[in-house]
């Protein structure tokens, strides 16, 4: 699940995979606005099938937030 | 549902693309009472696809009616092509949305008023403003109401106030020239509302639509851009056995196609429903099959459940010869380019053969799913035009009569006798109201019989009837097999002494039969009557007029100068295949 993530990740802010880390994020990736993260939702919850509810979209922050959010909703 | 890329692919793809190396290109501003965001993006890459190089401009949020009442605004400075303007139901009716029966009956009407004369403002000064076309959106019509199902007993609600506004204002576009609507309700009706508008995308970022149909948003606006930059298809070129029928006629026998009566052989009449309709309006349909000629023919001239028959298709190539020397076959028989046609068959073997030899023909991925075929078709967003005329109309009975021409051409032994036979008939007309707007599109679209290609708009025509000194004129020419309409157009100057030919043209659609000796012969003699001494003409060389380079010294002009000039004291030959009337 991780690759995966990180793999979108890479696609959405057009960065090398292997600068992606868990604590990728708006601090540290420029492209990484409100309008992007939900792009970069919109191709989680397609890939893995999930849906977030809007409180643990709020709670993003960066990579780590969607792999903890993955696991919650079952994903390994 | 078409199938689509994610929105990240175009956010994505549109960071590489490099606008410049585009040669065609368009200016698009972006208006809207909503977030625009990735709509952008998605629109470069598409325009980028079909090979526009798309520059954009998206006003800031919410700020269209300031940038467009402006004159100095950023809007005007950017000097757009064509401008979207996206309104939505929320903004547009603010409160009253949320709670529309706190005001009376009359509050609301007074409300809707108000808007109208709002939008309608807005849309004028725009127009006025600049020299774009603008495409606006009509309101999505909310399906939810606090009334419930009392909704649609209520005089003059929520409901009623969406379509009052709607119709009018599309009422209102249909008297401006340069403005089009975009029917939003249609494509939020089309992709469903609850799809269309996701609350938690709302909350988020004041998204109203939701970024998995951002791209078949913009798919439709491309539709207008083809229609702007005259990309627009022209010709549907389809295969037989599997693609207008189920199964192999040459193997399931006459009987044994599916067409019609069965599920699989409805899917077939829907989909040569929807082809019916598009050649009604002008599309040209043309077969490409590998079949023997005297089964495919029998199928389309007596199944019974065929919708398309053979009067429908102004092309047949039914032969065993390869697909790519059909299709350049057509295109020289039909004297259309092959970047204007379309093909659909359903072997994916012969369109990656099609697409690979011919990257100009839009080769359709059609489903392997023949129910599919009659949606892959209306999903597409190729056959837009800005306008549709008569000529349009008209186009597929015309070239069905240039077959019936071509094979008379074949059983007759010489050009002379041809010509006699089809009994054709010239009939001049002057500029006028009527005539004008043809007159205009001829002069901007003829290339290859066009003496001297000058480009007239309608206003320039106007101005030229409006002097006097100019004779404006066109031809309609008929024949035995029909009529072709307004396909000839000349002006001249009138001098005391001499007249001068300013345009003399022909569609290429009745170029081969000596009709322009006809018109010529037609103003000769009238400048005779005119007691006019000599007529002038020139021969102005482009790339694509070679086919009337000789034309006026054949007819008997001498050479003076860059000129040709014709004594009117010689006589004028008056070709005996044609009949000349004036209106």
């Amino acid at each position: 699940m991780t690759d995966k993530l990180y793999e979108i990740v890479s696609r959405v802010f057009n960065i090398p995979i292997s600068q992606i880390t868990d604590e990728s994020g708006q601090e540290n990736i420029e492209s990484w606005d409100s309008f992007n993260v939900y792009v970069l939702l919109d191709e989680i919850e397609t890939t893995f099938d999930v849906k977030f509810n809007l409180d643990e979209t709020m709670e993003i922050k960066k990579v780590v937030d969607l792999r903890k959010l993955l696991q919650k909703h079952g994903m390994n | 549902m078409r199938h689509e890329q994610k929105l990240s692919h175009y956010i994505n793809a549109a960071r590489s693309l490099n606008i410049e190396k585009y040669e065609k290109k368009i200016r698009v501003a972006l208006l809207g009472s909503f977030t625009l965001n990735g709509m952008e993006e998605t629109l470069k890459v598409k325009c980028s696809e079909i090979g526009v190089g798309c520059i954009t401009y998206v006003a800031g949020y919410n700020q269209y009616n300031q940038e467009i009442l402006n004159a100095q605004s950023d809007l005007y400075k950017f000097r757009p092509d064509i401008a979207f303007l996206l309104l939505d139901t929320r903004s547009v009716l603010g409160k009253i949305y949320d709670s529309p029966y706190t005001a009376s009956e009359v509050e609301r009407r007074e409300f809707v008023e108000k808007k109208l004369a709002e939008v309608s403002h807005i849309i004028r000064s725009y127009v006025e403003k600049s020299d774009s076309k603008m495409v606006i959106t009509n309101l999505p019509l909310p399906s939810y109401s606090p009334y419930g199902i009392y909704e649609t007993k209520t005089v003059y609600g929520l409901r009623d106030m969406v379509i009052d506004f709607n119709t009018r204002i599309n009422s209102m576009i249909k008297t401006l020239e340069s403005a089009y609507l975009y029917d939003f309700d249609g494509f939020v009706r089309r992709y469903g509302e609850s799809n269309v508008f996701d609350f938690r995308q709302f909350f988020i970022g004041d998204i109203k639509v939701s970024f998995e149909y951002i791209p078949h948003l913009v798919h439709d606006w491309v539709g207008y851009i083809k229609a702007v930059l005259g990309l627009n298809k022209k010709c549907i070129v389809l295969d037989l056995d599997n693609t207008l029928w189920g199964g192999i006629v040459g193997e399931d026998g006459f009987e044994g196609i599916r067409l019609g009566d069965t599920p699989e052989g409805k899917a077939f009449v829907e989909f040569q429903k929807i082809l019916l309709a598009l050649q009604q309006r002008g599309i040209i349909l043309a077969i490409n099959s590998k079949n023997n000629i005297d089964e495919a023919i029998r199928a389309i001239r007596e199944h019974p459940n065929m919708v398309l028959r053979e009067e429908n298709f102004s092309s047949m190539q039914i032969n065993w010869n390869d697909k790519v020397a059909n299709m350049k076959e057509i295109a020289g028989e039909l004297n259309i380019g092959l970047d204007s046609m379309v093909f659909f068959d359903d072997d994916p073997v012969n369109r990656e053969y099609v697409r690979l030899s011919l990257p100009q023909v839009l080769t359709v991925d059609l489903s392997d799913d023949a129910s599919e075929y009659a949606q892959n078709l209306m999903d597409m967003n190729d056959f837009h035009v800005l306008k549709i005329t008569e000529e349009d109309v008209d186009r597929g009975k015309m070239y069905l009569e240039e077959r019936q021409r071509k094979e008379l051409e074949k059983s007759t032994t010489n050009l002379e006798d041809f010509l006699k036979q089809l009994d054709i008939r010239v009939l001049i007309k002057n500029a006028n109201e009527f005539t004008i707007p043809r007159i205009s599109q001829l002069t901007l679209k003829t290339n290859q019989f066009n003496l001297t290609t000058k480009r007239y708009q309608e206003e320039d025509i106007r101005d030229l009837v409006k002097k006097g000194d100019y004779w404006v004129g066109c031809a309609q020419i008929e024949d035995k097999f029909g009529n072709s309409g307004i396909t000839g157009v000349f002006i001249v100057k009138k001098g005391k002494s001499e007249w001068s030919i300013d345009t003399f043209l022909l569609s290429c659609r009745i170029m081969g039969r000596k009709i322009e000796d006809g018109i010529l012969a037609h103003i000769l003699q009238k400048a005779k009557e005119g007691g006019v001494s000599t007529v002038r003409g020139t021969f102005v060389p482009t790339k694509k007029n070679k086919p009337c380079e000789n034309f006026l010294s054949d007819f008997g002009f001498k050479k003076e100068g860059d000129d040709w000039v014709y004594r009117l004291s010689d006589p004028i030959k008056i070709p005996d295949h044609l009949r000349c009337d004036i209106e």
